[in-house]
């Protein structure tokens, strides 16, 4: 994992991970931990086979760690508002406190055979979730009540849907499908089947990132 | 004194005009109506530019390789200048023959036309010229005419494993296509290859 921000360069391999500034190339600092690639507030939020991690972005120190005890492959954490969210294949989202890792809420969603939570976002208040079998959801983050949730494909059809929330729409994806939902009522928009599939993640761009 | 009345009335005239020219001007401010366009690239055996509102296609160019957006309007295209080998992961595909095509590519993002070229591949430093490397030069980013690179290689292979290992982040200026810097990351840490 490889991320340019704030004129540095975030390198997270498995177990050790690196800053650099873009400007020299000069080595700011490394931690023993991997995949530390995106601070927020000062803090990493990472996730290996075993735990789920809070990292001090200074001194590289764990704040507090979660054991992933569920069966199956968890989503990657995302943090908002004081929470730290994830979702599992099973079905189940989660919310803890950022800041000190205490659960605030926990939720079962779909069965258990539907492939659960794939992917994560969070915006305004909201967490949207991409679920395996084609579904959308929106649901609160301060409570975990579902906002609305749209199915965008055939729910017999398990897929890794991974999408990008931008401007009025969610975008999202799986082998060579595109869909686009309104993201205040999840109707979809339009969809789109490409001819051949993906060969890599589609991107999304809008006019403000564009014309800096 | 004696006013006729044409006098009077080119008086009220003129005092009405001026009246209207000493107006304060509005406190309302204009509304600066904006429509956001979304662009949703796609990429598959070729890329294809997506209308986020309609999901139409704007535009399609023959490419394989990243997408990195840009500043001043411009996508930046990482293209791939080696001939295909096979996917190593989800998000990484494996090349070798290096070529001198020019990879590095700034794209008008509502036409597809291709604003400038550059070859950006950092060479590994100790290629032996044999068989069975696996390079990869892939794109971190691009910010204020600068693109980020990490070069990873593996290779010459021996019964299976690499004799020889980089694992470098770089660092090209796109006006004139030189390498700023370069870091080695050690490989005893970050492997090439590992995690990306």
């Amino acid at each position: 994992m490889m991320r340019l921000t704030d004129n540095k360069i975030y390198i997270g391999g498995t177990k050790f991970s690196y800053i650099l500034d873009a400007e020299t190339g000069r080595k700011i600092q490394s931690y023993p931990i991997g995949e530390l690639v995106n601070p927020i507030d000062g803090t990493f939020y990472a996730m290996n086979n075993e735990k789920i991690l809070a990292v001090d972005s200074k001194s590289g120190s764990v704040k507090w760690e979660l054991q992933k005890t569920n069966p199956g492959a968890y989503t990657y954490p995302v943090v908002a508002n004081g929470s730290c969210f994830f979702g599992t294949s099973g079905g189940k989202l989660f919310a803890y406190d950022a800041e000190t890792g205490k659960k605030k809420w926990e939720r079962q969603f779909g069965e258990y055979n539907q492939g659960g939570f794939h992917q994560l976002a969070t915006e305004n208040g909201m967490l949207f979730a991409s679920y395996m079998n084609g579904k959308m959801l929106a649901i609160d983050q301060s409570t975990g009540n579902t906002q609305w949730e749209s199915q965008m494909y055939n729910p017999d059809d398990i897929s890794p849907w991974n999408f990008e929330v931008k401007g009025n729409f969610i975008y999202a994806w799986a082998i060579n499908k595109v869909v686009a939902l309104d993201k205040q009522t999840g109707l979809k928009k339009w969809e789109k089947t490409m001819n051949s599939l993906f060969t890599r993640k589609p991107r999304v761009f809008d006019d403000t990132q564009l014309d800096l | 004194m004696k006013i006729n009345r044409q006098s009077l009335f080119a008086f009220i005239i003129s005092a009405l005009v001026l009246s209207s020219c000493s107006k304060k001007s509005s406190n309302i401010d204009p509304i600066t109506l904006e429509e956001r366009q979304n662009i949703v690239l796609v990429p598959t055996d070729k890329l294809t530019a997506l209308d986020g509102n309609t999901g139409m296609v704007k535009w399609e160019m023959p490419f394989l390789g990243e997408v990195s957006a840009g500043t001043a309007g411009k996508l930046y295209l990482n293209q791939t200048a080696y001939g295909r080998i096979g996917m190593y992961s989800d998000t990484v595909v494996l090349y070798n023959n290096p070529s001198k095509a020019k990879n590095l590519i700034s794209v008008e993002p509502s036409t597809g036309k291709v604003i400038q070229q550059v070859y950006n591949q950092l060479k590994p430093g100790f290629y032996l010229g044999c068989c069975h490397e696996l390079q990869i030069n892939q794109l971190i980013g691009v910010d204020n005419g600068t693109a980020f690179m990490a070069l990873m290689f593996r290779g010459p292979f021996s019964n299976g494993w690499p004799t020889t290992q980089r694992f470098a982040i770089y660092a090209t200026d796109l006006t004139t296509g030189s390498v700023k810097w370069a870091t080695d990351i050690a490989t005893s840490e970050i492997p090439a290859f590992d995690n990306v």
